[in-house]
């Protein structure tokens, strides 16, 4: 009995094992199907996230190309190569290939290349960024909104003024000569927005720690304030009085607390002394301005600290008039020295 | 004979009844496992296509990119080939008319149209269902407004088993990046 039983049950142990092994084939088989159609999902992300990966780094560096070889992108899953083509100037080409067990994917991406700028969009020919501030104007001034590079073409146009919240809107239309102020809207031309100085304190002190930045020393000044070509940065944070056949300067002024703009001795000699740029005043307004001197651009005051007390006394016939162009030197200017890079936003998408 | 012969022979009859029922259990069940694979070969055929094409939406067009859409049809353009062409497409299922050939009685006419070439797609498909949605996900009719499609499919055995057809479902939702 003991043999017979013995061959029994061999052979029930082989007809259950290969009946097992049918089953685990099966099984085998859905498993595998889940397992090709994570893996090809999987390795799609890797040629999506890769894209994003190589964006990051070319905001950081907008001339990366790998010299022109597929850059590895090494994630937690596997790796996938992104190759980085000029299509002309300004768009790119990213053709991302991922692997995945087999799985192969390829997506490519045709990025649009924008220039960054370190200064904000300038919203008003004046912007008061505090709530806390008096404000005068005396003489025959104006502050214009209306694009002076263009003055016929008001799709550019701007609010004469902007200001941070009605109250201060107030502030400034109990002045007399209110009506000196131009710009879209009416006049006159008071706009209000939520303002935050802190955007540009950062560049402050961004442009104050560079040493391509130029501090004007005190006293009278008789040197250069850029050119049209090359516009500068100019740090004032003592008395400076622009004399000495100054007429014309070009870039981003920046007027610190400390620091006093007296423009009636250049003026005094040129008859009119025209900054074409941006002129920021912090923590304070030391200003003036006897004759007819121009800013062609734009100008802002504030202070990091909203409760900062701001006295704004706008005297003789100074102009502030907004100039798209002119607001171009101060951005080339900050640009050069901050090197701010680019950004780059998909145009389209094949996967 | 012994006893030993005998009880040998009993004990072996014992265990061929069931291995015998065992098999009977696994065919049936392997039958079952046969068709539930097909069926989701074909849903997984059905998703490959229409992930195919709807990740290219707008792939290369200028203007709008979804021509109409609704429940169970939609027409957009994209340049499939990478080519430069830009095509026209639509998906399309018809729940009137049903699959000649398909002894399933719930299963309709599902047609990819490319450029005026149809291809039908008898892949036993029950349900085909198309939902634009905006960026909150909120769904939405106007298809200018829509940046995301959800397309939920149903596909089913061809052949019953004890009398009910075996089903799996398959649901996506594509936010093409070329109609954001």
């Amino acid at each position: 009995m003991g043999r017979s039983l013995l061959i029994i049950c061999t052979g029930m142990i082989i007809v259950f094992g290969l009946l097992e092994m049918n089953i685990q084939k099966k099984q085998l088989q859905t498993i595998q199907r889940s397992a090709f159609y994570a893996n090809e999902l999987q390795a799609r992300n890797l040629a999506n996230a890769a894209i994003d990966i190589t964006i990051a780094k070319l905001e950081a560096d907008p001339a990366f190309r790998n010299n022109s070889s597929p850059w590895q992108v090494t994630l937690d899953k596997g790796i996938a190569s992104v190759l980085i083509e000029d299509v002309n100037t300004d768009t790119l080409k990213l053709t991302s290939q991922a692997s995945l067990d087999g799985q192969n994917t390829k997506v490519i991406a045709w990025l649009k290349q924008y220039q960054k700028s370190s200064i904000p969009d300038i919203m008003a020919a004046f912007g008061i960024y505090n709530n806390n501030f008096s404000y005068t104007g005396n003489g025959t001034y104006a502050i214009n909104g209306y694009d002076n590079d263009n003055p016929d073409d008001s799709t550019n146009a701007l609010p004469g003024m902007i200001v941070p919240d009605e109250t201060s809107r107030d502030v400034v239309l109990a002045d007399k000569n209110k009506d000196n102020i131009y710009g879209t809207g009416g006049t006159p031309s008071i706009d209000v927005n939520d303002l935050d100085f802190t955007t540009y304190t950062d560049l402050i002190n961004e442009l104050a720690d560079n040493p391509l930045t130029k501090f004007i020393p005190s006293g009278n000044y008789k040197g250069t304030l850029g050119s049209e070509k090359n516009p500068g940065v100019f740090f004032i944070d003592s008395y400076v009085k622009l004399a000495g056949g100054l007429s014309e300067g070009y870039g981003i002024m920046i007027v610190r607390s400390s620091g006093d703009l007296d423009l009636s001795g250049a003026l005094d000699i040129n008859g009119n002394f025209i900054f074409h740029g941006l002129v920021i005043f912090e923590d304070g307004w030391k200003f003036g301005g006897a004759g007819t001197p121009l800013i062609d651009g734009a100008v802002l005051v504030g202070s990091d600290n909203p409760d900062h007390y701001i006295d704004i006394n706008i005297t003789g016939t100074v102009d502030i008039n907004y100039n798209s162009k002119s607001v171009g030197y101060a951005r080339l200017a900050a640009d050069r020295i901050l090197k701010p890079g680019a950004v780059f936003k998909i145009m389209k998408v094949y996967e | 004979m012994n006893i030993s012969t005998i009880m040998s022979f009993a004990i072996g009859a014992i265990l061929l009844l069931a291995v015998f029922s065992t098999n009977s259990r696994v065919v049936l069940n392997s039958s079952d496992v046969t068709i539930d694979q097909i069926i989701k070969e074909n849903i997984n055929n059905v998703a490959e296509v229409v992930s195919y094409d709807f990740r290219k939406m707008g792939y290369g067009v200028t203007g709008a990119a979804i021509v109409s859409a609704n429940k169970n049809e939609i027409t957009f353009k994209s340049d499939l080939g990478n080519d430069g062409t830009v095509n026209l497409v639509t998906w399309k299922f018809n729940p009137t008319q049903s699959v000649p050939e398909s002894v399933n009685p719930n299963d309709f006419m599902l047609t990819r149209i490319v450029d005026g070439v149809t291809t039908d797609i008898n892949m036993v498909v029950v349900k085909f269902d198309i939902t634009l949605l905006d960026n909150a996900n909120n769904v939405v009719l106007n298809t200018l407004n829509a940046k995301k499609i959800k397309v939920e499919v149903v596909c089913q055995g061809a052949e019953p088993i004890d009398g009910k057809y075996n089903e799996t479902a398959w649901q996506k939702v594509f936010q093409p990046w070329n109609i954001q």
